[in-house]
């Protein structure tokens, strides 16, 4: 359903942020995504949310050439993708129910079964007091959620996720975790950022290490733990 | 989808927060012009109406076999001016009727010289050019003068055309610095949004649901700031054309609008307002065109 052949990104003029990427991921997989600082895992998965394009290789997913589509046919493979950003990004204007509402709305979406499938959400990940506030007035985890919350309301074919768990106690980054693997059993592709050594070891998944825009892996999940979900 | 409710922060910058009062102030502009064009243009149709009879004047000659020469060269120049449709002269009777008034027993049993007036009814559509209609009686017959009223309606002709030219004008250009302004406002908005228009383009929104906010955008404040704008305007027309009345601005017209350019008038937000939401529309899709 993923698959990446000889690919390479780059920012304008700049040099190759990615170089010579290959990858195949089937439905339903889960990977972690590894790296140092600026080793272009946000990168690689702003480029599978087919929010950049390829300067070289080829992009291939859903089994479709993502160069050979048309910015319609791009936007409705965006809508079978979830992206949960490092940086959040809610839009502060909205309250919480229309910031997790958003991808339902963009999707053709009615009122009542919107409303009904947010509230469910929100209420799932304790977000449920607070539907009406706005972004400012959250904490930095309830934030992290809602950003959670909007990536996976349409319960998408591919789920990326930019360092989720960064501003998250480990009672919260767990049960984050548990809502991805439960997604991943029902089919979705999870390919999930992190930093986090305690969170690679307590979920043993294969490993995709990127350094200085290279590829690695991916690589077996560690053995010597169990998994926590 | 609600009116209210836009998905990209579109009201929160300074520049979008005054788009309504700017949209307000310049189609405020464009309808006043607009209605200073639609009044020199009603003059100026009355002006045609009126504008038919026009007065020669010949001094009174020296003797009777002179003064008949006067008359029959003066007549044939005018019959032969382009524009003349008619040449008839005052009877003396009419003449003296009209003078008796101010002259009365003063007049009866002298010989007062009177000037021979002729009148001559000039084809509104094609007139002929008055001032040298004058010039070229003055040559034949000394003294000879073309209806002054005439030539001051000349005059307030030519002004209420250039009115009508510079009120069109200013009207187009006040429209069209609206639309730029606009178009400009929401190139601006789709670059200082660039965060948020990805991430609605992350959940797989196409580019005409995005231009599509742009769209609303513009078209609300449209509708609030070009209603306050059209209102006002239309107020200050109501008291121009109430003063020019009190004061009696215009000697041989009245000053108005038509009905059918009132109707026009206050359409003129209507059709700012779809003419405004089109720009936003294209302006946003072009800007995204331009994003991978």
């Amino acid at each position: 359903m993923l698959r990446l052949e000889h690919v390479a990104l780059r920012y304008g003029e700049g040099p190759e942020v990615l170089r010579n990427v290959n990858l195949t991921l089937q439905r339903g997989e889960f990977v972690f995504v590894t790296g140092p600082s600026g080793a272009g895992k946000t990168s690689l998965l702003r480029m599978l949310a087919l929010l950049h394009m390829p300067a070289a290789g080829r992009l291939i997913v859903f089994n479709e050439d993502v160069a050979q589509l048309s910015r319609d046919r791009l936007a409705a493979i965006r809508r079978r993708i979830g992206m949960v950003f490092q940086d959040v990004r809610l839009l502060e204007h909205l309250s919480t129910f229309d910031n997790v509402a958003l991808p339902l709305r963009i999707n053709g979406g009615q009122g009542e079964q919107i409303g009904s499938v947010v509230a469910e959400m929100l209420g799932w990940l304790g977000l449920g007091d607070v539907v009406h506030a706005r972004p400012s007035a959250l904490s930095m985890g309830q934030r992290q959620l809602v950003s959670v919350a909007r990536a996976v309301i349409t319960r998408p074919n591919l789920l990326l996720a930019d360092e989720p768990t960064s501003n998250m106690d480990g009672k919260l980054a767990r049960r984050l975790m548990h809502l991805f693997t439960q997604l991943c059993k029902l089919g979705t592709t999870v390919l999930l950022s992190t930093h986090s050594e305690d969170l690679i070891e307590r979920y043993p998944r294969p490993i995709l290490h990127l350094a200085e825009g290279r590829l690695r892996g991916p690589t077996p999940a560690p053995s010597t733990l169990a998994a926590a979900d | 989808m609600s009116l209210r409710r836009f998905d990209l922060p579109l009201r929160q910058s300074a520049a979008s927060r005054f788009l309504p009062w700017t949209i307000g102030g310049l189609l405020y502009l464009a309808v006043v012009a607009l209605a200073v064009a639609a009044i020199a243009d009603e003059a100026l149709r009355l002006y045609g109406l009126r504008a038919e009879l026009v007065t020669v004047s010949l001094p009174s000659a020296p003797d009777a076999r002179r003064g008949e020469q006067d008359v029959a060269q003066a007549v044939e120049i005018l019959r032969e001016t382009p524009g003349v449709t008619s040449v008839a002269l005052v009877p003396p009777e009419e003449l003296e009727a009209l003078v008796e008034p101010w002259l009365d027993d003063f007049k009866r049993g002298t010989d007062l010289p009177l000037p021979t007036l002729i009148d001559v009814i000039v084809d509104p559509r094609s007139p002929p050019d008055l001032a040298a209609l004058q010039e070229r009686l003055a040559e034949v017959v000394e003294g000879a003068t073309v209806g002054v009223e005439a030539l001051s309606r000349d005059r307030a002709e030519r002004l209420a055309a250039f009115f009508r030219a510079w009120g069109s004008g200013a009207g187009i250009v006040a429209l069209l610095g609206t639309l730029a302004l606009v178009g400009l406002i929401t190139w601006v908005s789709l670059r200082m949004n660039t965060d948020s228009v990805e991430l609605l383009r992350s959940m797989g929104a196409p580019d005409r649901y995005v231009a599509r906010q742009f769209e609303r955008h513009a078209l609300v404040s449209s509708a609030q700031g070009g209603l306050i704008g059209c209102v006002v305007a239309l107020l200050t027309v109501m008291g121009l054309l109430y003063s020019s009345r009190r004061m009696q601005v215009a000697d041989a017209v009245e000053l108005q609008i038509s009905p059918l350019d009132w109707v026009l008038l206050a359409c003129v937000p209507v059709v700012a307002a779809l003419l405004i939401t089109a720009v936003a529309r294209v302006t946003a899709l072009w800007g995204l065109a331009r994003t991978p």
